[in-house]
C-alpha cells in the first residue's frame, strides 16, 4: 500500500510542475504577444513617419502648385525639386489659417490619430517654420530629421509623430 | 483473514492506479487544447505578419513611387492575395483583414470614376504618370504640359486640370481673301444680298461696282419672284412693299444696302428687328423725313452744304476696320466732298443700343459723316451718302471700296486654336494600344453654326483626328500617329462662319490623352 500510494504523490507532484511550467509558458507567450503588438504599432510609426517625411521633402504635391491654389490640393509636397524646398509651400504649409491648417495636413496624411510636429531651421538652429505641437514627454515619439535645402541655404526639417 | 486482505490492498493498488491513468490522459488533454490553441494563435499571427508585411511593402512602394516622380515605376511580388485600395480614404486593406494606410490620394487603377478597387494579381506594378500612380493599371493618363493660342497667349494651368477653371480664348476676325468666284460663293453658302434703290437714286455705273461679282439682278418686277441668283436690286415700288410686308423677302438676306431711300416707319421697324436679329445694313444719305433714332444710332437731317467735306480720323488708321478700308495713310487721309447735302449719324443717346459705336470719317463740323455700329447681333454702317456721281476722292473710289467691304464681310470668319502638347513616356512592356482618348471640355457662346477640329501635328502636319461632329461626351478617340514619342501635340482649332462683327469666344478647362495598352 505504501509503494502504491507513493507512486500516485509523485504523479502528482510531476503534474503539478508540469502545470506551473506551462502556465509559466503560456503567461510568457502572452506577453511576448502584447510585446511583439507594441513593437509592430512603433515599427508602423516609424513607416508612416519616414514616408510623409519623403513626401514631403521630395514630392512637389499635387497639384504641383497647391500653395497658390488650395483648392486643387490632394496631395502634399513641399519641395520644388528633390529635397529642395519651396518657401511659398513652407509658407502656407505651416501658416495654420481657417484656410489650410494641422487638421488639414493631418487629415491629407491619413493620420488623424496621431500628433505631428515639424520644425525646419538652418543648420546653425536658427528656425523657419514650425506646425504642430510638442510631444509629451512619457510618449512614445518617433523622430525623422532630414536635410534640405531652403532657398539656397542647407536646413534641417525635423518631423516627429506619436499617438492620441 | 489474510486473503482477505490481499484481495482488499490489490484493490486499492488497481483504483489508485485507474486514478493515476485518468489524471495523465486529463493532463495531455489539455495539454492537446493548449497545444492546439497556441497553434491557432501561432498561425493567425503568422499571417497577419504575413499580410502587415505585404501592406507596408505595397504602402512603401507607392509612398516611393510617389516620392520619386513622374516616370517612377516598381513591381511588388503579390501572389494569393488580394488588396482592396481606397483613395479617398487613403487606406490599404489585404485579404479584406489587414488595414495599412497611405500619406497621399492620387492613386488610380486607370479608370477614373473608382474610389475603391481591389486587385488580385499576382504581381503590381506601381507606376508614376504626373505625380499619380497607377496600380496594375494598362491606362495611363497624360496632362497638358503646355498650351497657347495662335496669339501665344498661354493657358497652361487654365486647361491642365478638370477644375473648372476654364481659359477664356478669344475668337478673332479673319478674312478669307482667296474667295475665286463670289457669285459661286454666295450659292454654296447661301447667302444672300439686296440693293434697295426704288428712285433710281445711285447710277448705273456705282451700283454696279458696288455690286461687282455678286452676279446682281435686277430683271424682276412686281408679281414676280426674285430671280434664282443671291444678289437682287429692287427698283420696284410695288415690291419694296413685298419686301418689308412679306417677311420671307427680308428675313432671306445676310447683307441689305440702301441708297436714298425714305422708308415708312413700319419698313424702318422691320428693318430694325432684322438688324437686330443678325442683319448687316449699309446704308447711306437720306433715311427718313426727319431726324430719329434708327437701328441703336441717331440719324440727322442736314441740309447744309457748308461742312461738305469728310475726312477719316487718325484712329482709323491705328485702330482700322475690319472691313471697310477707304486708303490712305494717317499722314495722307482719305477725305471726300459728298455731292449735296450730307446727313449723318451719332451716338450722344444711342446709349445703351448700338454697341462698339465707332467713327470712321467725319466732316469738318465734327458731324459723323461715316460710321459703323453694332446693334443687337446684327451689324450697321452709315455712309453720308453711298452713290455721289462723283465718287473718286484724293484715296480711291467709295464705290469700288464699299464693293471690297462686301466682299471681306463674306470672306470674314472667327478663329482661334489653341496648341497643347502633351508630354508622353512610351510604356514598354506592352504589345500595343487598346483604346486611347483625349479629352476636351469646352463651351462656345454661339449654339450652332461652328466647327471644331482637333488635330494632332505630327512631323510637321496637321493630321485630323475628330471634328465637333465626332467628338462625343467631351471625347474624341483618338489615335496617336506614334507611340514613340516623348511629347504629343495637339491643336483644338475653332471656326465660326460669321460675317458680322460679334466677339466669340470659347471656355476650354481642360484635355489630357488617356492612353490604354493591350495587356
Amino acid at each position: 500500500m505504501k509503494r502504491g500510494q507513493t507512486g500516485v504523490m509523485d504523479l502528482i507532484v510531476a503534474v503539478v510542475i508540469a502545470i506551473i511550467t506551462i502556465t509559466a509558458i503560456a503567461i510568457s507567450w502572452d506577453r511576448f504577444i502584447i510585446k511583439l503588438n507594441e513593437k509592430n504599432e512603433f515599427n508602423d510609426l516609424q513607416l508612416k513617419l519616414f514616408q510623409i517625411s519623403d513626401l514631403l521633402v521630395t514630392s512637389e504635391g499635387n497639384t504641383d502648385q497647391w500653395d497658390i491654389n488650395l483648392s486643387k490640393l490632394s496631395s502634399l509636397g513641399l519641395a520644388i525639386d528633390d529635397r529642395i524646398i519651396s518657401r511659398n509651400k513652407v509658407g502656407n504649409f505651416t501658416k495654420n489659417t481657417n484656410d489650410f491648417n494641422l487638421t488639414n495636413i493631418t487629415n491629407l496624411l491619413n493620420i488623424e490619430t496621431y500628433y505631428f510636429f515639424m520644425n525646419i531651421t538652418f543648420l546653425n538652429g536658427s528656425q523657419i517654420a514650425y506646425i504642430g505641437p510638442n510631444p509629451s514627454l512619457n510618449k512614445s515619439v518617433v523622430s525623422f530629421g532630414r536635410y534640405v535645402k531652403y532657398g539656397n541655404e542647407p536646413a534641417e526639417i525635423i518631423t516627429k509623430l506619436w499617438k492620441k | 483473514m489474510a486473503q482477505l486482505l490481499f484481495h482488499t490492498k490489490k484493490a486499492q493498488a488497481a483504483t489508485e492506479l485507474l486514478f493515476a491513468i485518468g489524471f495523465i490522459m486529463l493532463f495531455f488533454i489539455m495539454i492537446t487544447l493548449i497545444n492546439f490553441e497556441r497553434s491557432s494563435n501561432i498561425k493567425d499571427i503568422d499571417k497577419t505578419l504575413d499580410e502587415r508585411a505585404l501592406c507596408q511593402q505595397i504602402s512603401n512602394g507607392i509612398s516611393n513611387v510617389y516620392s520619386k516622380g513622374h516616370g517612377t515605376s516598381t513591381v511588388i511580388k503579390f501572389k494569393d492575395h488580394n488588396a482592396t485600395f481606397d483613395k479617398n480614404n487613403q487606406v490599404i486593406l489585404i485579404d479584406d483583414n489587414y488595414p495599412c494606410t497611405i500619406p497621399l490620394r492620387d492613386i488610380s487603377n486607370g479608370t477614373n470614376t473608382t474610389s475603391v478597387f481591389t486587385l488580385t494579381a499576382q504581381d503590381l506594378r506601381l507606376q508614376n504618370i504626373n505625380n499619380v500612380v497607377y496600380i496594375n493599371s494598362n491606362c495611363f493618363t497624360y496632362y497638358v504640359s503646355d498650351a497657347e493660342d495662335s496669339n501665344g497667349t498661354k493657358y497652361t494651368n487654365k486647361v491642365k486640370y478638370n477644375d473648372n477653371n476654364y481659359a477664356n480664348i478669344s475668337l478673332s476676325n479673319k478674312i478669307d481673301g482667296s474667295i475665286e468666284d463670289y457669285e459661286d460663293f454666295l450659292r454654296d453658302n447661301i447667302i444672300n444680298i439686296s440693293f434697295i434703290d426704288v428712285g433710281n437714286e445711285c447710277p448705273d455705273l456705282q451700283m454696279n461696282q458696288i455690286l461687282q461679282d455678286f452676279g446682281c439682278s435686277d430683271d424682276f418686277r412686281e408679281g414676280n419672284a426674285p430671280p434664282t441668283t443671291n444678289c437682287h436690286i429692287y427698283h420696284d415700288n410695288g415690291h419694296i412693299h413685298k419686301f418689308f410686308n412679306n417677311a420671307n423677302l427680308l428675313q432671306g438676306y445676310k447683307i441689305v444696302v440702301i441708297e436714298q431711300e425714305q422708308l415708312t416707319n413700319s419698313q424702318l421697324d422691320e428693318l430694325e428687328d432684322w438688324v437686330e436679329a443678325g442683319g448687316i445694313l449699309i446704308y447711306g444719305d437720306k433715311i427718313l423725313s426727319a431726324s430719329g433714332n434708327k437701328f441703336g444710332s441717331r440719324w440727322n437731317y442736314k441740309s447744309d452744304t457748308i461742312n461738305n467735306n469728310w475726312t477719316a480720323l487718325n484712329s482709323f488708321y491705328t485702330n482700322p476696320d475690319s472691313y471697310l478700308e477707304l486708303g490712305g495713310t494717317i499722314n495722307n487721309k482719305a477725305r471726300k466732298d459728298p455731292d449735296a447735302e450730307h446727313y449723318s449719324s451719332d451716338c450722344i443717346s444711342c446709349i445703351p443700343d448700338a454697341v462698339n459705336y465707332t467713327v470712321i470719317a467725319e466732316f469738318l463740323n465734327g458731324d459723323n459723316a461715316i460710321s459703323r455700329w453694332n446693334f443687337g447681333n446684327g451689324t450697321v454702317y452709315h455712309f453720308s451718302s453711298l452713290c455721289d456721281p462723283q465718287d473718286a476722292y484724293n484715296t480711291g473710289t467709295l464705290t469700288v471700296k464699299i464693293n471690297e467691304m462686301i466682299k471681306r464681310m463674306l470672306g470674314s470668319y472667327k478663329y482661334n486654336y489653341l496648341d497643347t502638347v502633351i508630354d508622353f513616356d512610351p510604356e514598354l512592356g506592352f504589345n500595343g494600344t487598346t483604346s486611347n482618348i483625349t479629352t476636351l471640355k469646352y463651351r462656345i457662346n454661339i449654339q450652332s453654326g461652328y466647327n471644331l477640329s482637333l488635330y494632332e501635328k505630327y512631323l510637321g502636319d496637321f493630321i485630323l483626328k475628330c471634328t465637333d461632329q465626332t467628338i462625343l461626351n467631351n471625347q474624341c478617340a483618338f489615335n496617336p500617329s506614334s507611340l514613340a514619342v516623348n511629347q504629343i501635340r495637339l491643336r483644338t482649332e475653332f471656326y465660326v462662319k460669321e460675317l458680322n462683327i460679334i466677339n466669340r469666344q470659347v471656355d476650354i478647362d481642360y484635355q489630357d490623352i488617356q492612353i490604354c495598352y493591350s495587356l
